[in-house]
């Protein structure tokens, strides 16, 4: 090398160590500043997150999808039972998902039900693929300061795991928007307690056919249902696995149901099936093909409020009583 | 993906035939000249042909036969097409050209030019490089040159910005509506063919530019494969920006033969762009999406050059004014085009056509959640805001600036932006599949 060269390299390493210390404080202050922004969301996803892990002490807890998002009106369960309701279910997640916050809240707080809003996709890889990355967005604010996050992102995703520990804007990756503005002031969503109602209805034409039935399940996937159950069971919680309705083309099963359905009888847990419940199988009920409407949601979960209160006054009465303090 | 080492053979043979071909082409004249550039070119096109059409064609003969009750005795074969495989086998072609035309001395050196084939930053998606203008790089000595390495890394950079925070991003969008194109408003597939089209620019110029980046950083000079394309004025003027050593590659070795026995016949002229775009639409994929968006794209500057004679719009609006109505239009025309590249059949393709022409109702899909929406609209803002300075207004520099505050924070922004709102899904790059 030349004494030239040796001039250009060094040159080049010390503007570069310059720029690589800019950049560790500049990602340290905007981390720090996400970080308390994220703390004190206003509402939305990151709210009910947060409130299923760290805060809960409702009776009964709600999880799944967008579709369980919107609905279950939690308003309802608490009118129809006298036992306060929390909504954790999230947009875009699935099994994988639920499973993990189920058991961050069973160390702090044992509700008395848990019901589980699943599809007939639910333990397919495309929905654990989606599944992980929401499951990511949700837990890596918090690996840096609660270790069971930390090993469950060593688990699940430990590429996302390592590029959080180095950057700290990285964990609010995507979040930026949501924290700056307020998600309330973007999406105008009234929230019920986890429970978001969608209004008037999209549904036009043909009843389009459900895809992705015959999508075979992910195993990994499977255990993590398995492990949901199991964990309910366990700490008795009353369980029950619910498919709300859907506006498509009826269609009798699909591999990921009937693989719930074996699952859930191994473990004498109820799985009540609604999506093609005549009641409910109605085009204004529902905002489009897969999520019901405000009304559709009313109507919902009313009948599932009267059918779970029946259910629990024929087989363990004792729920009914001594309801938290929540709400 | 999947690394198959078996794979290395095929990169082996079209190296060892091209490297024996181009020596025997420079020995050679005459009619024994051109036998060996056709044995090469029939080595090259018959792996590419065999890898990528095979069964493309089988099918499309099963389908056939089955319209008059025939079984196809042939089967389909079970294999993946090698990654670049279409990349580096017109690289190699252009050498071989070259070498038969007097541009380009034969390689002595073997490792010089299977280096040539492989050299790694534009492997996989090129640009396709001509011999003259990189072979003699490898034979210079490199040394470290700290405004080269910069200049190298500036360009990476801006490579990651179009690639993470443009490209992925509006994938997530796109992926969304065109997974599902039956279930989409007019204008919801609209708006995603609008950003399908700067995602597929921002994926492959953003590889391109990573590309030339890396090689500069070690010394070697690319050729330029993108000049912001959407913001040509035309639609001609587009894909001349567009994949250029691509288009320079069918314009050299196609185009320019063919167009010496149509010279003074416009019609043929005509047809012949027609067939270098079905040509480039076939070189994309085996799939009739493809075929599609090449006759469409080139039938569109076929109609837009009709058009220009024959109407003579500059004489009716002035030059302002046909500059923003051809960047605007063009920049239309240009995205319908390649909702055939993205539609996963033509039946998906002719649909999406079909909602967008009479606008479907429906609302608009904002995705889940809704406020993700306004991403897809910030990095769509940020990416034109960006080439629009970069297009008219050159001295208008920030990462290129030669204030070191103002340049070091164009590096922060950036970066920041990236750890913000880029999209790490590991997503490959689009041309990777070609």
């Amino acid at each position: 090398m030349t004494k030239e060269e040796i001039k250009h390299v060094s040159k080049f390493f010390k503007k570069f160590f310059i720029l690589l210390a800019v950049l560790f404080v500049l990602d340290r202050i905007i981390g720090t500043l996400l970080e308390n922004a994220y703390q004190n969301a206003p509402q939305g996803d990151i709210k009910v997150f947060a409130h299923s892990i760290t805060n809960p002490a409702e009776d009964i807890f709600i999880y799944g999808s967008s579709r369980a998002v919107h609905g279950y009106d939690t308003r309802i369960f608490t009118d129809s039972l006298a036992l306060s309701c929390f909504n954790s279910g999230r947009e875009n997640s699935n099994i994988l998902y639920h499973a993990t916050i189920l058991k961050e809240m069973l160390k702090k707080h044992k509700p008395k039900i848990v019901v589980l809003d699943v599809s007939a996709k639910e333990l397919t890889w495309r929905a654990a693929e989606n599944s992980k990355a929401v499951l990511a967005s949700m837990i890596l604010p918090y690996v840096r300061k609660d270790t069971s996050f930390a090993n469950i992102a060593r688990q699940l995703f430990p590429e996302e795991l390592m590029k959080a520990e180095v950057s700290k804007i990285y964990p609010y990756n995507s979040l930026v928007l949501s924290l700056a503005v307020g998600k309330h002031k973007f999406d105008k969503e009234e929230i019920y307690n986890g429970y978001v109602p969608i209004h008037g209805h999209k549904v036009k034409g043909k009843v389009p056919s459900f895809t992705d039935e015959n999508d075979k399940t992910d195993p990994f996937t499977k255990s993590n249902f398995e492990e949901f159950v199991k964990t309910a069971k366990e700490n008795n919680v009353k369980l029950y696995v619910i498919q709300s309705p859907i506006y498509v083309k009826k269609f009798k099963t699909s591999i990921s149901l009937d693989t719930m359905k074996s699952i859930l009888s191994r473990y004498n847990e109820p799985f009540w099936d609604y999506s093609f419940d005549t009641a409910f199988y109605k085009r204004d009920l529902f905002y489009d093909n897969l999520h019901l409407n405000s009304v559709g949601a009313e109507l919902f979960t009313r009948q599932l409020a009267s059918d779970i209160k029946a259910d629990i006054e024929k087989n363990d009465p004792s729920i009914l009583q001594h309801p938290n303090k929540a709400n | 993906m999947d690394f198959i080492p078996i794979y290395i053979l095929v990169l082996a043979f079209t190296i060892v035939v091209d490297y024996f071909a181009g020596i025997l082409i420079e020995k050679s004249s005459g009619a024994k000249r051109k036998w060996y550039l056709r044995m090469s070119i029939v080595a090259n096109v018959g792996i590419l042909a065999f890898f990528k059409y095979f069964n493309f064609v089988n099918d499309n003969i099963t389908f056939v036969l089955k319209l008059f009750d025939f079984t196809n005795p042939v089967t389909d074969l079970s294999f993946i097409l090698p990654i670049g495989l279409s990349f580096h086998t017109f690289q190699a072609m252009s050498y071989t050209i070259e070498v038969s035309r007097g541009n380009q001395k034969a390689e002595r050196n073997f490792g010089i030019y299977a280096l040539y084939v492989m050299f790694y930053p534009q492997l996989v998606a090129g640009p396709i490089e001509r011999p003259q203008n990189i072979i003699n790089q490898f034979y210079e000595p490199k040394k470290f040159d700290y405004d080269r390495v910069v200049a190298g890394l500036k360009i990476v950079l801006w490579g990651f910005f179009k690639k993470l925070i443009v490209a992925d991003r509006l994938s997530i969008y796109v992926n969304a509506v065109y997974n599902n194109p039956y279930h989409h408003s007019g204008k919801t597939l609209f708006l995603a063919t609008i950003f399908f089209w700067l995602q597929i620019y921002c994926d492959f110029s953003g590889y391109s530019d990573i590309a030339i980046g890396s090689a500069k950083v070690m010394g070697y000079d690319l050729m330029e494969n993108f000049r912001r394309p959407i913001l040509g004025k035309s639609v001609a003027e587009k894909w001349n920006r567009w994949h250029i050593s691509l288009y320079t590659w069918f314009k050299d070795y196609v185009f320019a033969p063919l167009s010496k026995k149509a010279r003074r016949n416009k019609t043929k002229l005509l047809g012949l762009v027609v067939f270098i775009f079905l040509l480039s639409g076939i070189w994309h994929g085996a799939n009739w999406t493809f075929v599609f968006w090449g006759i469409f794209s080139g039938l569109s500057i076929v109609a837009e050059r009709l058009y220009k004679e024959k109407v003579k719009p500059q004489k009716y609006i002035s030059k302002t004014w046909m500059t923003i109505l051809g960047t605007i239009i063009s920049f239309l025309v240009c995205s319908l085009s390649c909702l055939f590249f993205r539609a996963l059949s033509v039946k998906d393709a002719l649909h999406i056509g079909k909602a967008i022409a009479t606008m479907k109702k429906g609302a608009l899909f904002k995705g889940s959640p809704p406020i993700n929406f306004y991403y897809f609209i910030i990095v769509a803002i940020l990416l034109l805001t960006v080439e629009l300075f970069q297009e008219y207004l050159p001295k208008v520099k920030v990462i290129g600036n030669k204030n070191v505050v103002i340049r070091y924070t164009g590096y922060v922004i950036v970066i920041m932006l990236i750890l913000m709102i880029g999209v790490f899904n590991g997503s490959q790059f689009i041309y990777f599949q070609f």
